[in-house]
């Protein structure tokens, strides 16, 4: 009964209903926007840190994360090969055998880092196919030939077909050391990575350091990066206790904390947003409580109970603060899928700036239902503490008074 | 004119408690507002200054081709005159000279790429903080021969503790391979674990020793007084060192100076959100006031309110609730700023973890006036939109209508 006569409530007076679900929202479509590019630029930085390079999963021997070093590295074979297949998600297995070599040239030697790969499933996690820029491509893993990455060969004055000579140290101590032809020279986009990394075909890199059948990684590609617990839930159950499965989280807590301070903030800033909207919203019920000042008395006058008066109007607002909400909703859901797939492209400097680190010159937008959700269901929360106030109206509200226009 | 805008003024007093909310919600929001922008604002150029401290320091100069290649070769010429001239110049605070080679550090289990940087042990800490950031052990306080100081993970790389030796390999002024055996005599940790694995440190003098030659400098690091105006002074100093390249802290990071520059779009993306928020709780406010005051505008126009006068005391309605407001909230997000900024914010209570990514635990939050400025202008924009569209919902009134409302 009394929410039937809200509900007819609400609509005697349009516009002052438009009015008020207008404010929720709005409130609803700012603080989705905002979180959206919040979240948006969360998973653009996992995106291009983690996915480019390491992976979202990797498994290893175990301690090999603690001490990384080629004796904790693990033998290729045929059931850990089948466990990880069978992972439903996963859409690239990619093999890794990777140390640290001195590399020399004609003009002296550098520190660098080796990194054995299988040419065709990497092109699936940090794509040296898509970084080259002279030469040609690995294809196959045990092609004689690296690729090297710019800076390195800037430093070492190399080119393509000249001669790279690897020495190190192999598994168990063994001296690695071998000369390879450059096929190609591939631009890495973090900058410490261009200046050391040597992509080695995966067989040559286990000839190399004496590792056969070896490998120090096994990263694995997904379709999203949401899929991360469950995978690495299901590994850690089928496989045996001396590998580890670890994911990006684990591997990279700087990216982690960045996150969190960055969210931290990003908090902080949404609060600061909610309580501007909150008084708009006050704003509004405010004003219309005051205008209904008259109506109210009339009921209390005519025998109405005060209590039943005052839920009545509260039902009102709630009514009025759902539709707001799912308004909201509907109103940010095209506003940032748009976004999501024509982003904001910057200009200028700073866009330079982060070309230059490899990345798209982008504003993300995230279009996680979490975000609609939890930003609805926040601004719903907050109308319904603001609607309280009528109620407490309507018990003060002196008849006499009220009812004189 | 004047008596329309007098008129206003008494409108909105007519709801007191409603003009209160909103010009309470315009100057709470924009002083909160410009308050968090100069939080985030002074936690980054704190960050900013620490990493300049820490790794980079504000200005580098090396030759052209030890940018291109890092070979111990590529020294500066006659190093430490250049080094004096340098402390001599205006707007420098201090300037240390490093002998870089760059190699492998090496232990029984493992062996890492690594620059190894011979320093100055007294002078090191006038311009950089890396003597500060000692986890263990001393920073070449020792007697030992050949002490090395190392970073945190890369220790932990390589298996070694404090006291352990490690072999550094590197290639001498004539690319000869040499090496040579140290004594890890401290262990340092910065908050890039990348920086901690790649960097180790030795005397200048033993690394001249193990390379024939005596006190190379391949790099010099500057300290200045003002992070702003590094470029400037480092075009400066080009001028006076031709043949060798001079570079601010933004050529040489450019990772800092997209951080920088990325904070700072942040800062505006948050504060048009905050304006438009503000100028529709605004809009909405001004509309419900029309609807309320159907009959009395309508009244008004009966009488003989032309249209213009109309428009102008709605519009002039909407601005007195914006500004009254607005420059408070600006003043008091200036006040709070300049207060904390003096003093700082302790955040050590609440967040433990700041420092290890960079962030100091007191924050001193600081704000160019410029902001200040913008948030003023965007502000102004925003009312004067926020003004016209109830303005024109007031005139579309019908007078003969209106005044039969309810």
């Amino acid at each position: 009964m009394i929410v039937k006569l809200a509900w007819r409530n609400i609509w005697r007076n349009k516009r002052r209903t438009f009015i008020t679900v207008f404010s929720v929202m709005l409130a609803v479509f700012l603080s989705i926007l905002t979180r959206s590019m919040q979240f948006g630029s969360y998973d653009k930085m996992i995106q291009n840190i983690a996915g480019t390079f390491t992976g979202y999963i990797q498994i290893h021997k175990k301690g090999y994360w603690e001490e990384q070093t080629l004796n904790n590295s693990l033998a290729q074979n045929d059931s850990l090969d089948q466990v990880i297949h069978s992972q439903k998600g996963v859409t690239a297995v990619v093999p890794r055998l990777q140390s640290y070599v001195l590399a020399s040239g004609t003009h002296g030697s550098r520190a660098a880092f080796v990194l054995g790969i299988d040419p065709r499933v990497e092109n699936k996690l940090s794509e040296p196919r898509k970084r080259l820029l002279k030469g040609k491509n690995l294809t196959s893993s045990d092609q004689n030939g690296v690729l090297i990455a710019q800076g390195l060969a800037e430093q070492l004055q190399l080119g393509v077909q000249d001669t790279l000579v690897l020495l190190g140290q192999g598994y168990h101590g063994l001296s690695a050391a071998g000369k390879y032809p450059i096929t190609g020279i591939v631009k890495i986009p973090q900058p410490d990575l261009n200046n050391v990394l040597i992509y080695l075909p995966i067989k040559r890199a286990q000839n190399l350091f004496g590792a056969y059948n070896r490998l120090t990684a096994i990263a694995l590609v997904l379709q999203k990066a949401d899929e991360v617990p469950q995978v690495t839930q299901n590994l850690r159950k089928e496989l045996p206790s001396h590998y580890e499965v670890m994911t990006w989280q684990k591997m990279m807590p700087e990216l982690v904390q960045a996150i969190q301070a960055d969210n931290a903030g990003g908090l902080i800033m949404l609060m600061v947003l909610y309580m501007i909207v909150g008084f708009g919203i006050l704003g509004t019920i405010l004003m219309m409580t005051a205008e209904r000042k008259y109506e109210l008395g009339i009921m209390i006058a005519v025998g109405m109970h005060r209590f039943k008066l005052g839920f009545n109007v509260f039902i009102e607002s709630l009514f009025m603060a759902l539709i707001g909400a799912l308004a909201g909703i509907l109103i940010s859901l095209p506003v940032i899928w748009y976004f999501h797939i024509h982003p904001i492209y910057l200009t200028g400097d700073l866009a330079r700036g982060i070309e230059k680190f490899g990345m798209e010159p982008i504003i993300p937008f995230s279009v996680d239902p979490l975000i609609l959700i939890d930003q609805a269901m926040i601004v719903f929360g907050m109308t319904g503490l603001i609607a309280l106030y009528p109620i407490w109206y309507t018990f003060q509200l002196k008849v006499n008074t009220a009812i004189r226009p | 004119m004047w008596t329309i805008i007098k008129i206003s003024w008494k409108n909105i007093w007519r709801n007191p408690v409603r003009s209160s909310v909103v010009i309470a919600a315009v100057m709470l929001g924009i002083w909160a507002g410009i308050f968090i922008v100069g939080f985030t604002n002074g936690m980054s150029l704190q960050r900013l200054h620490d990493q300049l401290d820490t790794y980079t320091g504000h200005i580098q100069i090396h030759t052209p081709a030890f940018n291109n290649d890092r070979k111990v070769s590529e020294y500066i010429p006659n190093g430490n005159s250049v080094l004096s001239q340098i402390r001599k110049t205006p707007g420098v605070i201090a300037a240390i000279g490093h002998t870089i080679a760059t190699g492998l550090a090496s232990s029984s289990t493992n062996s890492y790429g690594t620059s190894i940087v011979g320093v100055k042990p007294q002078q090191e800490s006038t311009v950089l903080r890396l003597p500060h950031k000692l986890v263990e052990g001393t920073f070449f306080k020792g007697a030992k021969r050949f002490p090395v100081v190392i970073g945190k993970s890369l220790a932990k790389r390589l298996n070694v503790h404090l006291g352990s030796k490690i072999v550094l390999t590197f290639q001498d002024t004539a690319n000869n391979i040499t090496a040579s055996a140290f004594r890890i005599e401290g262990i340092f940790k910065t908050s890039s674990n990348t920086y901690d694995e790649s960097h180790v440190f030795v005397r200048s003098g033993d690394l001249n020793n193990l390379l024939g030659t005596h006190d190379l400098i391949h790099e010099i690091v500057i300290k200045t007084g003002d992070a702003e105006k590094d470029l400037a002074l480092s075009q400066k100093i080009q001028k006076t060192l031709p043949g060798l390249s001079v570079q601010s802290w933004q050529e040489v990071a450019p990772e800092l100076r997209l951080l920088d520059s990325t904070i700072k779009l942040e800062i505006y993306i948050f504060m048009t959100i905050l304006v438009l928020a503000l100028a529709l709780g605004i809009v909405n406010t001004m509309l419900m006031a029309i609807l309320e005051r159907t009959r009395e505008l309508g009244m008004l126009m009966a009488v003989g309110m032309n249209k213009k006068r109309v428009f102008l005391m709605i519009v002039s309605e909407t601005f007195f609730l914006s500004f009254i407001g607005a420059p408070l909230g600006i003043f008091f997000s200036w006040l709070t700023i300049h207060i904390t900024g003096e003093y700082g914010i302790n955040l050590s209570m609440v967040a433990r973890g700041l420092s290890q990514f960079g962030y100091g635990s007191i924050i001193y939050p600081v704000l160019d006036n410029i902001y200040y400025f913008h948030i003023a202008l965007m502000m102004v924009a925003a009312a004067l939109l926020s003004a016209i569209y109830p303005a024109i919902k007031a005139l579309r009134l019908r007078p003969v209508q209106a005044i039969r409302k309810i």
